[in-house]
């Protein structure tokens, strides 16, 4: 809440109150709060606040008789404590530049750069954008023998490629499955000339697709290579018998197989590896395939960005493993509605009065303010408010009443309350 | 000698979210939720430990964005102001509930713990909680790694370069922030491909970690499976998740988190409670959120919630506490037997997971850090540079492209929803390159909105954008900061490009965007 409105409503909560000292003690308000909760992972943000809805004459009735005036009063006592920013790191702030409207409109649809996009998105799926607008195909189209731009996806080193397909104008990307794990790929656009040659509009990067199994290449080469000698140090150790483009552990490995002289502690005779060893880790492994923890950080961190939406409210949890099991809570499918009432009533008087509610004794705040906060079954209640003043005994009393009756259907459930609170007596 | 080692990696990160230009924002409360619930709780725990002189290791990735936001003056500010709101709310909290007992205490403790949090933020720590970490690490008990500087999601950039500058950029922000360089990195998302591994080593990193497949997968075979590191071939080592230890705390099925004695974290009086009772606390515009102050424990599968009772959670997390430490136990003495060397137990989690959703998390932590160092002597806590150093010979093999998103690889983010921002952050490392290119010496002002262009890029490209785009929640949000940030990126092309730079507009983008002050555009060229 901005400063200037909190201030603005602190001060009407002042004025009000001093109204409300030299009148009656007890100010009654009804609240009926609703919630409209939506499965939680597939509805837009604003769809998810809990709204405060009128009541309706279906759903609760509150008495004719309930005086019903909503002021801040109650929440005013605190107010000081809701000062945001102190003065003094006000100042320290830096100062708003002149240009908050910054006007900087859309993205374009395409930069027609010609970009050929390739990625391996998985051991069996390859993604292909290419930066080309309609237009521009449509003109490469036209020069084509056949009318069609093709996209084609080859094999590294095989001359036939393994997909090709027509563009469409309007589209702008393709997922393409493939079957080989662990095998690079290149895709091309263009078109075929009245020449019969194909002539290539753009080429993609390789995209090598990940491999989707322990590597059958048992061979174990092992070197040591201390954590805290930089790897510019390592370098100029090997320096010598670097080659271009050869790898720093590969040549410390070689030269530490030699018994090439490190000028530190190199020990790669390791102990004895039997294949039932190696059996037993592929066994242990290859469980741990299967058992993949799909529970892992990413859903658990989008499940702590959706819940700031207030998506997740109260009670309500959709589940984030995959199976849709939950940890707390049965998740709610499809369209629901659940309302409940409860009652507040608050007021103020002079600090040092004796307030009593439906007969029992009432502690003031330090400034004379109390409030009561109960649920509000179906039912009617009477409950007299009395306030006596601590310097005259003078009294002044109210009597508030209250109804409900709550009219509905089977579709429609109760908010759940906090279980604190008590039924406000008084039938 | 141990028989084995246990690596706890905590990976904490936080988009930048910082906007000026709103008095209150919706998504700034990540971070101060983030830091009531989880990072101050466990620099509490690690004070407690070093008090208690147990020895402990423990390794942390602080991301870039989390440090530059913890070091903002204006969301320092602003937590503060947070916290103040949250102890008004306690305060208000333990008037209402003053008749009844059960309620009254949990309003008590969380006034408490919010007045502890104020306190170990302001006068512990002076608001600085990047030192407070570093001091850990100072102390030899807590190593800091790092990660890309904005989280970008490293194998779908085109551009090396682009890579290049999410690494470089981010060690250099971490030099600023501890005073010395990073030995590990958290890659973003866990996000490996062929490759990266060359940048890290020019940045001087020396371990990476992967899932489990990235290291299960590489080839040649590990001879042993992910329970040791590798070397990539240019001697930059690979640490594999261990799905076991992961699995205990992640499973949904047999997850600690889910206990019946833990809090339950929807039962938040943000929506239990009277609208007008609450609306002073929640957002400005009368959205619901959630307060941190919650009553219940998790109690059952029904949305029927039980009072909760901090004793019992302590309890329990003792006891779950207990339980790990034996399964790392009986798991470490397996594997010795099948390995007949000291097997490294990784274990990996978002830091958030602990105290955010997993309320006695950090507590959790702290029973198993002092009953591994006092309840048994099977295996031993390490970091995994700690491990390296005292072991220093390991297997060569090329690590496998994987990540740790939804099924391994790189469809969370790219799929449907959010494959089209790519043709516009390629389009934009095209241009960010050639600016840096074109642009070795410039003057003052052209050299201001050189660096803005960097960040706008490196903003653009977090990887949290297409997570939120994909998992269909504050999505306006995520495509909103991911056009802003390109626009923004666009509009400076086209001006240093026409040679007219808008000055007060170039102002403004920097008060916006303003992580990284000391950004090397040059890493670009």
């Amino acid at each position: 809440m901005p400063k200037p409105k909190l201030a603005e409503t602190i001060s009407r909560a002042k004025q009000s109150r001093t109204k409300v000292f030299r009148k009656q003690a007890a100010i009654a308000v009804q609240k009926v709060s609703g919630a409209i909760k939506r499965h939680a992972m597939r509805k837009p943000a604003k769809a998810r606040v809990t709204v405060k809805v009128k009541p309706a004459s279906k759903v609760a009735v509150p008495s004719k008789k309930a005086n019903a005036i909503a002021i801040a009063a109650a929440t005013g006592q605190a107010a000081h404590k809701f000062d945001m920013v102190p003065a003094k790191a006000k100042a320290k702030q830096t100062p708003k530049p002149v240009v908050t409207d910054e006007n900087l409109g859309e993205l374009p649809d395409t930069y027609n750069t010609g970009r050929l996009f390739l990625a391996a998105r998985d051991p069996h799926l390859l993604f292909v954008y290419w930066d080309l607008s309609g237009q521009k195909i449509g003109e490469y189209a036209r020069q084509a023998s056949d009318g069609r731009v093709v996209l084609r996806v080859f094999e590294k080193n095989h001359a036939a490629p393994v997909a090709e397909a027509t563009l469409a104008h309007d589209a702008r990307n393709w997922y393409l499955p493939v079957s080989k794990a662990a095998t690079t790929y290149t895709a091309e656009l263009g078109f075929w000339r009245h020449n019969g040659s194909f002539n290539v509009i753009s080429r993609s990067r390789e995209a090598t697709t990940p491999p989707d199994e322990i590597s059958s290449n048992t061979t174990a080469r092992f070197a040591t290579i201390p954590v805290d000698i930089s790897f510019d140090e390592l370098l100029s150790i090997v320096r010598q018998y670097h080659k271009d483009g050869g790898q720093l552990a590969e040549e410390i490995q070689q030269l530490q197989a030699t018994g090439f002289k490190f000028p530190f502690h190199v020990d790669v005779e390791l102990g004895p590896w039997s294949p039932e060893q190696a059996a037993k880790v592929e066994h242990i492994l290859s469980g741990d395939v299967l058992r993949r923890v799909q529970v892992g950080s990413v859903e658990l961190t989008e499940w702590l960005r959706r819940r700031l939406d207030g998506e997740t409210s109260s009670g309500m949890f959709s589940g984030f493993s995959p199976d849709g099991s939950s940890w707390s809570g049965v998740p709610q499918k499809g369209f629901w509605f659940a309302v409940n009432a409860e009652l507040i009533i608050y007021g103020a008087t002079e600090p040092d009065a004796k307030v009593t509610v439906d007969g029992k004794p009432v502690e003031l705040r330090s400034d004379g303010t109390f409030s009561f906060h109960w649920t509000f079954p179906d039912g009617k209640y009477r409950l007299p408010v009395v306030a006596a003043s601590g310097k005259t005994g003078e009294q002044r009393a109210v009597e508030l009443r209250f109804e409900r009756q709550t009219q509905t259907g089977d579709a429609v459930g109760q908010v759940g309350q906090p279980a604190n609170l008590k039924s406000p007596g008084g039938k | 000698m141990p028989k084995g080692y246990v690596a706890l990696v905590l990976h904490a990160h936080l988009p930048f979210v910082r906007h000026p230009e709103h008095e209150d924002f919706l998504e700034e409360d990540w971070l101060y939720e983030a830091i009531t619930e989880t990072y101050i709780p466990l620099i509490k725990v690690m004070e407690g430990l070093v008090r208690d002189n147990v020895d402990f290791r423990l390794t942390m990735s602080m991301t870039p964005p989390l440090c530059s936001m913890l070091l903002d003056p204006l969301l320092q500010e602003r937590y503060v102001r947070h916290l103040t709101r949250l102890i008004a709310l306690a305060e208000k909290e333990i008037e209402r509930t003053k008749w009844d007992k059960p309620f009254h205490d949990l309003a008590w403790f969380y006034h408490n713990r919010f007045h502890d949090a104020r306190a170990t933020f302001c006068d512990g720590y002076g608001r600085n909680l990047v030192g407070a970490f570093r001091k850990f690490q100072e102390l030899g008990k807590l190593e800091i790694i790092t990660c890309g500087a904005t989280h970008g999601f490293l194998p779908l950039m085109e551009h090396p370069q682009c890579v290049r500058a999410q690494i470089l950029t981010a060690r250099d922000h971490y030099r600023q922030c501890f005073g010395c360089d990073p030995k590990g990195i958290w890659l973003p998302e866990c996000a490996y491909a062929p490759g990266i591994e060359d940048f890290l080593a020019e940045a001087g990193i020396r371990w990476f970690i992967t899932d489990t497949h990235g290291v299960m997968f590489a080839n040649p075979r590990p001879r042993y499976g992910v329970y040791a590191p590798i070397f990539a071939p240019n001697g930059v080592a690979a640490f594999g998740r261990d799905v076991e230890s992961s699995k205990q705390v992640w499973s949904a099925e047999e997850g600690y988190p889910g206990d019946v004695d833990y809090r339950d974290f929807y039962r938040d009086i943000g929506f239990d409670l009277d609208f007008d009772y609450i609306k002073p606390h929640i957002h400005p515009d009368g959205i619901r959120t959630f307060t941190g102050i919650k009553y219940h424990r998790i109690t059952g599968k029904s949305q029927y919630k039980e009072y909760y009772v901090r004793q019992w959670a302590m309890e329990k997390a003792a006891s779950h506490a207990g339980n790990f430490m034996f399964n790392r136990i009986k798991q470490v003495e397996h594997l010795h037997g099948v390995l007949q060397r000291a097997p490294l137990i990784l274990a990996p989690y978002d830091a958030e997971l602990y105290g955010h959703w997993w309320f006695e998390g950090p507590e959790f932590i702290n029973f198993f850090i002092r009953k591994t160092a006092f309840d048994q002597q099977t295996y031993t806590l390490t970091t995994p540079t700690e491990y390296l150093r005292n072991h220093p010979t390991q297997q060569i093999a090329q690590p496998a492209a994987s990540s740790w998103g939804h099924k391994g690889h790189w469809e969370v983010w790219l799929e449907g929803s959010n494959a089209w921002i790519y043709q516009h952050l390629h389009v934009a490392a095209d241009r960010m390159i050639e600016l840096a290119r074109q642009y070795p010496n410039p003057d003052g002002l052209t050299e201001r909105a050189l660096k803005q262009a960097a960040r706008e890029l490196l903003l653009a490209q977090s990887s949290d954008w297409a997570f939120i785009m994909k998992t269909g929640t504050t999505v306006q949000y995520a495509v909103k900061r991911t056009k802003d940030h390109l626009l923004r990126f666009n509009r400076i092309y086209d001006q240093i490009k026409a040679g007219k730079i808008d000055e007060p507009w170039l102002a403004s983008a920097e008060w916006r965007d303003n992580i990284f002050p000391d950004v090397n555009y040059h890493y670009y060229a």
